[in-house]
């Protein structure tokens, strides 16, 4: 059976292989028949791949120790959810997730945009393609998660051990489920843009039909890769204990900075939409967004950065340096061929315009993705440079990238209510006066509220700016189609946005941000303390009075629990009890512990607890923080769905008025 | 070019001059030497009280600690090559540390180095020596050899 899985992967890759070059062929012929064997080609190799799945899916439900990769990942005791997201805890099985992910979107994309094939749709699903065969041969040649033990260590054929080693302890948690799978959809779904914006770039069709095709297929990613990380920042908080969500680990930065670049892309591809302006400029982005993609999957398994998140490290990491330089002089090479096809078909006029403030949006985008990067890479580069290693860590971006992220904040208030081309004064001053107004109430209640940090106040200012703007657009549309229409306001509102999902789905995303904005500022009052307490011992934090009230101790089959117990009191009146809890997993080999973090968390702060073990007489430790508002990430969060779901739904006018655009709906026969 | 291209342009650089000042100034402003323990060694005349990162591994046996006031010592050597297991450096904490800080353990402390050669940390982060993918085979066998409930 598990050769059958390897059987399966070597004919994944042969179809890939086969769309490579019927896809490319088909570009340059305009072979209709060559376009739609390419196409089975994508069809085959994404069924292929999705029973490699379910078949190793199978091995770990089954506890198939004799695969390695099973035995290695999973165990008897496992719950079945757990083994079934087993598969992804580890390189192999993340492969080969990442494979099925590229697979489905592959299939997805040529299937959807049958109705627009051409021959830039040709390439496209030619490079689509290739991406997989890099994916697949490296699956194949180096993380095969078919391989039996005993094709790994000398032991007779199909030798199984009884039970497997198990997952990480620290990996299962329901949060660590979803997060690979999300965060590989957002890395993996930018290979349908970057395919297009090649495709257009080869087959010389440079219109703004490639940005057309692709943009929810841009939206649906840039919004999974932020979801993952928050997703992945949840976990930390939740599981590591160190207190916070986002400490710029090198492996945290890597999704940060295609996420950056992409946040900048469709931002700009508006302008382009709009305006015919910014070509090279958008096709830059998204080729460095998708090539960022894969160095950021080189970051995380090549080791060549150290970061506290120890991933095993591999031979394949050097591959995927070598595919991101070879997706560069790829895309540089056709970019630089094609660049007199992309002028400019307007000039810009004024800084006090949309443009201008998409125009600044990008270079901060671009700069903030420069620092990142930087900083990342910073300890590698200077050890080549000077030879010696030099460390930069938390401090440097957030002094970086505080400043950057409140002229961002502030753009996201002022941007949408600028006009193309120019904005009068008079204009100016009809928005802005009550958001300003805004800024100067909030800022002096800060103050008043007695908060001194600088940064906290111009942040909170700024995003009571930016709500305003928010909700005086909405209210101004409103109005004025209640005006015309005679519509009730609420009539009036739901019917506005439905009409305009793009640019009011837009307005929500952005109320999400700045929400997730709140959240981040809380960070300027965090406090944190040590506390040693034997049992009936209290102390106090933030109003907060915390007693320890003894703990308890059980055995079970795969781990020991300590299990403490504090009771909450603010003002003499107890809020509740908290069971900070310690995990001794005594099988393992390394008698790994793990913390399980009791946490609070109400609109205005968490009480984050967590219990770090005891000493010979009792005596408990535990390391307390409070953490101000740190519930507005999540519901931020939620809120970007919700504006996201409204952005991408399907739109019945945009519909007909694209058919109308392209003439006749392109049939089998019109592209023959 | 026309005026307003030119001062199209002599915005874009001037905005991109400010943010590579800011990147820049902030790498001077918070970057911290990191050494290995036997490198520290070799160079610790310049960096007698900076501010620095140290990478080492925990002598077995070497961990002294007060559970009353969190203080903590323990010395570290070089984790590996050809300057391991030379020359321990005696390291000073306070505070709570880490679930995987132990024995052979390998930190990572920040902090700054005494006259006398101790090392004060600030902080301590601790690598368990196992990583999210565990051991090997012969190590797993050995796991649940006497372990009944998965003995078939």
């Amino acid at each position: 059976m598990p050769a059958l899985g390897t059987f399966l992967l070597y004919l994944a890759l042969f179809a890939s292989v086969y769309a490579v070059i019927a896809g490319t062929i088909a570009g340059r012929t305009r072979r209709l028949d060559l376009i739609l064997s390419s196409e089975r080609a994508i069809t085959a190799q994404f069924v292929l791949v999705a029973i490699c799945f379910v078949l190793l899916e199978y091995f770990f439900l089954t506890d198939r120790f004799d695969v390695y990769f099973v035995a290695k990942s999973s165990s008897r005791h496992l719950p079945a959810l757990y083994k079934v997201t087993a598969l992804w805890s580890a390189m192999e099985g993340s492969l080969l997730l990442w494979s099925l992910v590229l697979a489905s979107f592959t299939f997805f994309a040529v299937h959807i945009v049958k109705r627009r094939r051409g021959p830039g749709a040709a390439y496209a699903t030619a490079i689509m393609a290739a991406n997989q065969v890099f994916f697949l041969g490296i699956i194949l040649l180096y993380e095969n998660p078919f391989h039996l033990i005993s094709d790994v260590e000398s032991v007779p054929v199909g030798f199984a051990p009884s039970d497997g080693q198990g997952m990480n302890p620290l990996l299962v948690h329901p949060v660590m489920a979803i997060h690979p799978p999300i965060l590989y959809c957002g890395y993996v779904g930018f290979v349908v843009p970057f395919a297009f914006a090649m495709g257009a770039l080869i087959s010389r069709n440079l219109d703004e039909e490639w940005i057309r095709t692709t943009r929810r297929w841009t939206l649906v990613p840039w919004f999974l890769l932020g979801v993952g990380q928050l997703l992945g920042g949840k976990w930390a908080y939740v599981v590591l204990g160190w207190g916070g969500y986002w400490g710029w680990d090198p492996v945290e930065n890597a999704a940060l900075l295609p996420w950056l670049t992409a946040t900048a892309f469709i931002h700009s591809v508006m302008i382009q939409e709009k305006k015919g302006m910014l070509k090279i400029w958008n096709i830059v982005l998204i080729l460095t967004t998708y090539a960022l993609c894969i160095f950021g999957t080189f970051i995380t398994r090549s080791g060549v950065v150290s970061s506290v998140h120890t991933f095993a490290q591999s031979p394949i990491g050097p591959l995927f340096f070598g595919f991101v330089i070879a997706i560069l002089v790829f895309s540089a090479f056709f970019l630089l061929q094609r660049l007199d096809l992309l002028k400019s078909e307007a000039h810009y006029d004024s800084p006090v315009s949309r443009e201008g403030g998409f125009l600044l949006n990008n270079l901060l985008f671009l700069g903030a993705t420069f620092a990142v990067l930087w900083g990342t890479m910073f300890p590698v580069l200077s050890e080549a440079v000077t030879g010696s290693k030099i460390t930069v860590g938390p401090p440097f971006f957030n002094t970086v990238m505080i400043p950057i992220g409140l002229v961002l904040m502030f753009l996201t208030g002022v941007g949408p209510l600028l006009a193309w081309r120019k904005t009068s004064p008079a204009g100016l001053k009809r928005h802005f006066t009550w958001p300003s107004v805004g800024v100067l109430i909030t800022a002096v209640a800060c103050v008043g509220f007695g908060i001194r940090d600088v940064y906290a106040v111009i942040s909170f200012a700024l995003c009571t700016f930016v709500v305003v703007t928010i909700c005086s657009e909405f209210h101004r549309g409103a109005v004025a189609r209640g005006s015309s229409s005679n519509e009730p306001y609420l009539t009036a509102l739901w019917r506005l946005c439905g009409r305009n999902k793009r640019r009011y789905g837009g307005y929500i995303v952005h109320f999400g941000f700045v929400l997730l904005f709140i959240g981040f500022t809380g960070n300027a009052f965090n406090e944190m303390t040590e506390v040693s307490l034997k049992k009936g011992d209290s102390f106090e934090i933030r109003g907060y009075r915390l007693d320890y009230e003894g703990y308890d101790f059980n055995r079970g089959p795969m781990r020991e629990i300590i299990q403490t117990q504090l009771g909450v009191y603010v003002g003499g009146s107890r809020l509740g009890t908290l069971f900070p809890e310690q995990n001794i997993y005594y099988k393992r080999a390394d008698q790994q512990r793990t913390t399980e973090v009791a946490v609070r968390s109400d609109l205005r702060e968490d009480l984050y607890v967590l219990y770090e073990g005891q000493s010979q007489d009792g005596t408990a430790f535990f390391t307390v923080y409070v953490n101000p508002l740190v519930m507005w990430v999540w519901i931020g969060a939620w809120v970007m769905t919700g504006g996201m779901i409204v952005v991408i739904w399907p739109d019945k006018r945009e519909q007909i008025r694209r058919r109308r655009f392209a003439g006749a709906p392109q049939t089998r026969e019109a592209v023959a | 070019m026309t005026v307003k291209q030119t001062k199209l342009a002599v915005g874009i650089v001037f905005i991109t001059l400010c943010i590579v000042s800011l990147v820049v100034s902030s790498v001077r402003e918070t970057s911290m030497h990191y050494f290995t323990v036997a490198e520290l060694e070799a160079r610790e005349m310049d960096f007698v009280g900076k501010k620095i990162k140290l990478a080492g591994k925990v002598v077995p046996d070497s961990i002294i600690r007060d559970d009353a006031t969190l203080n903590l010592s323990f010395r570290v050597w070089e984790p590996v090559g050809e300057d391991a297991h030379t020359s321990p450096r005696i390291v000073r904490y306070q505070g709570i540390v880490p679930d995987t800080f132990r024995d052979e353990s390998e930190v990572i402390l920040e902090g700054r180095t005494l006259d006398n050669g101790t090392f004060v940390a600030e902080h301590l982060l601790a690598k368990c020596p196992s990583k999210y993918e565990s051991k090997s085979y012969e190590e797993m066998k050995a796991l649940h050899q006497d372990d009944p409930v998965t003995k078939s």
